[in-house]
């Protein structure tokens, strides 16, 4: 990343910072859906884009998150605070008990997308049967004093989780991830310890989609199993990451910035059909251009300046 | 002396089947320190799986493998590594998503030095490797970019950088233009001469092992057929017959 690339996205998260003294109504709820994006398909970005690991069932931490967040501050009367951590600590707890059943031996990356997937519905059942928690009605959570809550905390987290990735990506660490992603046996036996890497991973990324869940959660003022944990939250997220670029920190934040923009425009212009047009730009992306947008980005400044674009050959796998 | 302590690897009893398919039976032998030995068999004698049982890569159905007196069993291949055994696989995986600088540096980071190394020290390091195996001037290339004699070398050096023992060398010649064999061998050789590592070296040209190893085991169908120099081994007519069939009916290759 150039010197002006990295002023220009300071400035960008600066104006992003004092822009609510201006925006409306309108535009603070358009950037919280867009930062929650920007959030999530980076958390998806630090297991699924650094391992290999494409996890269909990702969204599985935000409705963790979403409810522990509900359950602890409306029916525990918890402080918001103490419902956040909470909101951290569940789907991290349950990204470690899931990581010990599913990442200590190997097993296909197939097979671990299908079972992520099921994880989140099998979940998704259960709370719907808990009594306790509002089975299928939900919980009504008093709602947010003021959205700029949602909005400084959404910023935050996604500018942390594009923090965590840049820097991961930095160090040792991350090239073992990197000898991962390209063979897992050979990089096992190079020294790298496959499993401790997957495990802190796989819980890195549940984290901050479950404070994700959490902020959401309370920004709706109403959860309930078929909203935390709809499928669309796990699907989005990687479509944006894929769409953007896998494995680079700015590919997602392109991805969802983009994808969030096109659905919002979308989805109020021509309800019915957004999601298919959707789709459409996603193929012809993926048929184009796998390496995702980042790709893109890459080979016109490689034009422009005639220089190597690092990003392009970092997305080749 | 006891000679047993006198073995880097030793490998007891050791028994692999996959379901039904017995891949290696009772295999048993000994390597001792400081020499290049060749493990020869048709295909699918149990040479790469050897290789991946003494890596932990895969778990044995029963027996044993020591490496300098200590059991390996249980162990994950990271561990193993980290013990000092290297290895480079049949068909060449270096991690092409990294230059060649990189893939070694992944050896030095996480190898036996994992711990000690500061970032200069191992950039400095993994360049003398690169120029040990005679790849100075690519570090910086893209591992993708390479050839496969390069790719191959590469993950030679990316062994060596995890500062092995002993290195398993899983048919590093297999698909090499012709003119570049000898170099190859030339670096296999320096291993040993010059870095003092037991080298193991699987592979397909019998004349190469004849020529460069001091010593020889012949796997075939997951048995050890012969061990020994490669004059005793030439000379061995069980050898003959795996190879050559009786009549030579089941020819070779």
């Amino acid at each position: 990343m150039g010197t002006l690339m990295k002023w220009a996205i300071a400035t960008v998260v600066a104006a992003l910072f004092v822009l609510p003294s201006w925006g409306s109504a309108y535009v603070i709820s358009f950037l919280v859906s867009m930062f929650m994006y920007v959030a999530l398909a980076g958390s998806w970005n630090l297991f699924s884009g650094m391992t290999g690991y494409a996890s269909l069932g990702q969204g599985l931490f935000f409705g963790l998150g979403a409810y522990a967040f509900g359950v602890s501050t409306v029916l525990l009367k918890w402080h918001p605070v103490a419902g956040f951590v909470l909101a951290a600590v569940v789907p991290g707890v349950g990204a470690m008990l899931l990581g010990f059943v599913l990442l200590t031996t190997r097993i296909r990356v197939a097979y671990f997308a299908i079972v992520m997937l099921g994880c989140n519905e099998v979940i998704k059942t259960v709370v719907a049967n808990i009594k306790a928690v509002g089975s299928s009605s939900g919980l009504t959570i008093p709602p947010l004093s003021n959205n700029l809550i949602a909005y400084y905390f959404l910023l935050v987290l996604a500018v942390g989780v594009t923090a965590m990735s840049y820097v991961i990506k930095r160090t040792r660490w991350g090239l073992g991830l990197k000898a991962i992603l390209a063979d897992e046996v050979a990089a096992e036996v190079t020294g790298v310890g496959t499993v401790a890497h997957k495990m802190v991973m796989f819980v890195l990324s549940a984290i901050p989609i479950g404070l994700a869940g959490s902020m959401i959660a309370w920004y709706w003022s109403y959860i309930d199993p078929y909203m935390a944990f709809d499928l669309a939250v796990s699907f989005d997220m990687v479509v944006m990451a894929i769409f953007g670029g896998v494995g680079t920190v700015m590919g997602p934040v392109l991805g969802a910035v983009i994808m969030s923009a096109v659905k919002e425009g979308l989805s109020t212009s021509i309800p019915q059909f957004h999601t298919i047009i959707f789709g459409v730009l996603m193929l012809m992306l993926i048929m184009w251009c796998p390496g995702g947008l980042i790709q893109v980005v890459d080979v016109l400044r490689r034009r422009l300046k005639g220089g190597p674009g690092p990003a392009a050959e970092r997305t080749v796998r | 002396m006891n000679a047993i302590h006198d073995a880097v690897l030793e490998v007891e009893d050791l028994d692999v089947h996959f379901g039904g398919v017995q891949a290696l039976r009772k295999l048993s032998f000994r390597v001792v320190p400081g020499k290049i030995v060749g493990v020869m068999g048709p295909n699918g004698a149990g040479k790469t799986t050897l290789f991946n049982l003494v890596t932990g890569v895969y778990r044995p159905s029963s027996g044993r493998v020591l490496f300098g007196g200590r059991q390996l069993q249980g162990l994950s291949p990271a561990r193993i590594c980290r013990a000092g055994i290297g290895r480079t696989f049949q068909s060449g995986r270096p991690f092409a998503n990294l230059t060649a600088l990189e893939n070694v540096l992944v050896g030095l980071y996480y190898g036996a030095d994992a711990q000690r190394l500061g970032t200069a020290d191992a950039k400095r390091r993994g360049q003398k490797i690169l120029e040990f195996v005679g790849l100075g001037k690519l570090g910086d290339r893209p591992v993708s970019s390479l050839n496969l004699t390069e790719r191959k070398i590469v993950e030679m050096a990316r062994a060596l950088a995890t500062r092995p023992r002993i290195l398993l060398l899983d048919e590093p010649l297999a698909g090499l233009n012709p003119l570049d064999l000898e170099p190859a061998i030339r670096i296999v050789r320096r291993i040993r001469d010059e870095l003092g590592i037991t080298v193991m070296w699987i592979e397909h040209i019998m004349t190469v092992l004849m020529e460069t190893c001091e010593h020889l085991i012949v796997l075939h169908h997951g048995e050890k057929l012969a061990e020994g120099s490669p004059g005793d081994v030439a000379a061995d007519a069980a050898v003959a017959e795996a190879y050559f069939g009786k009549k030579g009916a089941m020819g070779f290759g």
